[in-house]
């Protein structure tokens, strides 16, 4: 096979010029030496303009339509009218009779159209209207209740079968609301069968009151407009019954031409998709967020494994399947809803509610190809495309589901686009370039969260060590004023090197117990805050430095998301973080300085502030923050405590605005991945994530 | 439409409107047709045959314009209804055999070879005939047929393309045996 499959490409390409020159010679040399294939090219050469002519052909057909059409309809521009549901009664009997009179008020002629001296109810109950038309012209006639048809030229003819020519009187009687049906005494019922009825019409012809009958290869169109939508309606014809009523017999299914609605108005989502946002309590009526959450779900059809990195957590969010083919069936393309969800796409079958309808079912199969049969095929009727799709291989389930679309007989829009093939072609583009765009701002949108993650996490990392940075410092230096008040106390030189020796060389020095004691005792007095009382063994000289509660309560702590409680010793380069909770923050006062209190709550983004001097060790109770504003904190944190205090606490100020935006940022992401997860076992089949929706609507 | 306008939109693939213009000429050949032993189905023949001749016609590079365009028309036309006449050996009305004849130019031989291949591609069935529209006319890549009708990869409608293509060669070589031997 691979080989005759080769030949007929080479032949092909030998036809349409498109081999190179030295091909096309050695193609040449070949067809004079062998004579079966000389047959073969030139069979070849015939079918292609057989097919050349076939296609011409097509084009001279369509031309022919519609110059018949054009003839036959010039003045016929009532789209939109949807020709649905009825039950009616199309009378259109060859009459053996001509004994008649014509139509009155309230008068009926002799004999029926079908010749016949037989009238029932509805016959003398019904008012008729009369149109008086010229039968060798097209004709568009719309009755009082908006039943439109579409008469040709020559439609009707008389007992011996000629066309009539000249005037024709048509009547029409009409009942299209359950009132009219009822009073008239027109009955829904087939044999035994009760009916469920879209309206019931007769149409009488007349010419000079001999009966006309309807030519049967010049039908007559008739559309009845469609209050509501109802599958499986056929065309009955109405039979006269000896006890007054109208038995319905002899049903043809219609096929139903679509009404185009503005596609912006339809729901392509898919199902749960716009009442589980609202139920998450998003909002589902903004359909700029709706819409880009959804088509950014496209990223997932065109990159089937990757790897969301959202904060410190890697989210495996690929399909199970790694190849293409099973992705298939993952759901529908997102790019390719985008695609077809626009303006371009009104007024075909895809911009109705029928369609509508078939997405719902297309989503639960997740299965792309399906969605192309509709799509490459707009200028068919939805039904015969719905029979298509019944015959792929589906689960008996979907089969029947669409085999039921199929015998709604769903037709086309009317008025519909003749320019519907390039519409397929259109789509094919712009769905594959809806989804490159979107996979590049998807992959673009979650590389940079990623760069955000890093850069915070590095100043976080920077924030941690400062403040490491800082309590040691602020060890050292407390320490040393300990050091040295101890010393002084004990009257030893206090300008002695107070630094501790480096640690190398630490356990090595030890030479002397009077520098180690009371090196220990100020060092551990200093870490662990507490009162230093130390005497010398030697000199019985006393050493004591104290240390002394402060407590601070901040008012209303409850309201502020964040607050910071910082002293500022006078003697230290840097500030304290005072610890504490719900409100309350204690702190150990060295006697030896003195300290500044400061305040920074944060409601939100709205910085407050508290600052007072000279703090002794006391139960400072019910301090209130006030609000300010970010300027002036800064300035205010300028004047506090020492220069190189200020300094500390600005930054620290603005590593806290930076947290607050970042968590704010970090818990967007971590809604924003939580909520896709959500969203994703709504719009794909295959992530890890799904599971069957328990609320399915029974497919 | 002037002629020269209707040759451009032919030459620029756009036949459909031409077409449609042209249509109008229908009646005038019904109306010949009828005269010369035809009915009114014969008329249509001719005339979309007719039709079908005068675009390939035009197609070609060397085509030129000697007459009006409807003249040319009418006179394939009876050139067309002159043949099948004769096909059907029915006497040909006296005044088809003394005008002089427009379209003469082309090969009525080699048409009638077209119109087998035609016939050979039309008993295909429809699925193997849209197939090979799609693919030689249509210039649909077997990728994008494949998904259009229904095939489940592209090697499937591959092959169904060739199977299709030697049916219809097939089909084509019994036309042409008929042909000859009547």
């Amino acid at each position: 096979m691979r080989k005759e499959l080769e030949l007929i490409e080479k032949i092909e390409a030998y036809l349409q010029g498109r081999l190179s020159t030295a091909e096309t010679e050695q193609f040449e040399r070949q067809l004079a030496d062998d004579p079966q294939l000389r047959t073969e090219v030139e069979l070849q050469r015939q079918l292609m303009t057989g097919i050349q002519r076939a296609s011409l052909r097509g084009s001279v057909l369509k031309a022919k339509k519609r110059y018949v059409f054009r003839r036959q309809f010039l003045k016929w521009g009532l789209g939109g009218l949807g020709t649905a549901g009825l039950i009616a009664s199309l009378l259109y009997y060859q009459t053996s009779r001509n004994n008649v009179t014509l139509y009155e008020v309230n008068k009926l002629p002799a004999y029926n159209e079908a010749g016949e001296r037989q009238w029932v109810d509805a016959d003398r109950r019904l008012p008729a209207q009369t149109y008086l038309i010229n039968a060798s012209r097209d004709t568009v006639i719309e009755t009082k209740k908006g039943i439109v048809l579409a008469i040709s030229s020559r439609s009707f003819r008389d007992k011996d079968n000629h066309p009539v020519t000249g005037q024709v009187q048509v009547v029409l009687k009409e009942a299209l609301d359950p009132a009219t049906v009822m009073t008239a005494g027109l009955s829904t019922r087939s044999d035994t069968q009760m009916l469920s009825t879209g309206g019931m019409f007769f149409l009488d012809a007349r010419q000079q009151g001999h009966i006309l009958h309807i030519d049967t290869i010049r039908p007559i169109t008739v559309q009845i407009p469609a209050t509501e939508d109802r599958a499986g309606m056929q065309l009955y014809k109405g039979k006269r019954m000896s006890n007054g009523t109208i038995n319905w017999v002899d049903p043809h299914p219609l096929e139903r031409s679509l009404v185009s609605v503005d596609i912006q108005t339809l729901d392509f989502y898919p199902p749960h998709y716009l009442n589980s946002l609202q139920a998450w309590g998003y909002d589902s009526r903004d359909k700029r967020f709706t819409d880009s959450l959804y088509y950014s779900f496209s990223y997932f059809f065109h990159h089937p494994k990757i790897d969301m990195h959202i904060g410190n957590e890697d989210l495996d969010f690929g399909f199970l399947a790694n190849d293409s083919d099973r992705v298939k069936n993952c759901g529908l393309d997102p790019a390719k809803i985008k695609t077809i969800w626009s303006p371009e796409f009104q007024n075909t079958i895809i911009s109705t509610r029928e369609f509508e309808e078939r997405l719902r079912s297309l989503y639960y199969l997740g299965d792309n190809d399906l969605l192309d049969l509709y799509i490459n095929h707009l200028d068919w009727n939805l039904s015969d495309i719905d029979s298509l799709v019944a015959t792929q291989s589906l689960s008996s389930h979907y089969k029947h589901i669409f085999q039921a679309f199929a015998d709604r007989h769903d037709g086309k829009v009317g008025n519909a686009s003749p320019q519907l093939r390039q519409l397929a072609v259109y789509y094919k583009m712009k769905a594959q370039a809806y989804a490159a765009a979107l996979s590049k701002t998807e992959s673009d949108f979650w590389a940079r969260q990623k760069e955000l993650d890093s850069t915070s996490d590095a100043k976080r990392q920077q924030h941690q060590e400062d403040s490491f940075r800082r309590v040691a410092q602020n060890f050292r230096q407390e320490f040393d004023i300990n050091f040295k008040e101890a010393c002084r106390q004990l009257g030893y030189d206090t300008t002695i090197n107070s630094l501790p020796p480096a640690q190398s060389v630490y356990t090595a020095t030890i030479t002397t117990t009077g520098w180690c004691n009371i090196d220990r005792a100020v060092t551990a007095s200093t870490l662990t805050r507490t009162t230093l009382d130390y005497t010398d063994s030697a000199t019985m000289k006393k050493a004591v430095i104290r240390y002394l509660p402060v407590s601070f309560q901040i008012a209303d702590w409850k309201s502020f998301s964040r607050l910071y409680v910082y002293l500022l010793p006078d003697k230290l380069s840097s500030f304290m973080l005072v610890s504490g909770s719900e409100g309350t923050y204690t702190e150990k006062l060295n006697q030896l300085l003195k300290y500044d209190l400061v305040c920074i709550g944060y409601k939100g983004d709205q910085p407050w502030y508290y600052h007072q001097g000279d703090i002794r060790p006391a139960v400072y109770t019910n301090i209130q923050l006030k609000s300010i504003s970010a300027e002036e904190l800064a300035s205010q944190l300028n004047q506090a405590g020492n220069l190189t205090q200020a300094d500390e606490l600005r930054k620290e100020n603005s590593f806290s605005e930076f947290d607050i935006q970042d968590q704010k940022r970090r818990k967007r992401f971590k809604d924003l991945r939580e909520l896709r997860i959500r969203v994703g076992r709504i719009v794909t089949r295959c992530g890890i994530y799904y599971s069957t929706p328990t609320d399915d609507e029974g497919y | 439409m002037p002629d020269q306008q209707l040759i451009d939109l032919i030459r620029t693939g756009h036949s459909d409107k031409a077409l449609d213009a042209l249509y109008r000429h229908f009646p005038m050949i019904r109306k010949m047709v009828r005269s010369a032993g035809g009915n009114a189905a014969d008329a249509e023949d001719t005339f979309q045959e007719a039709l079908i001749l005068l675009v390939r016609n035009i197609q070609q590079r060397n085509f030129t314009l000697t007459s009006k365009l409807s003249t040319y028309l009418y006179g394939i036309c009876r050139l067309l209804w002159k043949e099948e006449l004769r096909r059907r050996n029915k006497p040909i009305p006296h005044e088809f055999i003394q005008s002089p004849e427009e379209g003469q130019t082309f090969d009525m031989e080699k048409e009638y070879q077209a119109r087998l291949a035609e016939k050979a591609l039309d008993e295909l069935g429809e699925r193997c005939r849209e197939l090979l529209l799609l693919f030689y006319h249509g210039g649909v890549k077997l990728k994008d047929i494949a998904a259009r009708m229904g095939y489940s990869a592209e090697n499937t409608a591959r092959n169904q393309k060739y199977k299709c293509l030697e049916a219809a060669k097939l089909r084509l070589k019994q036309l042409q045996q008929i042909h000859q031997t009547l």
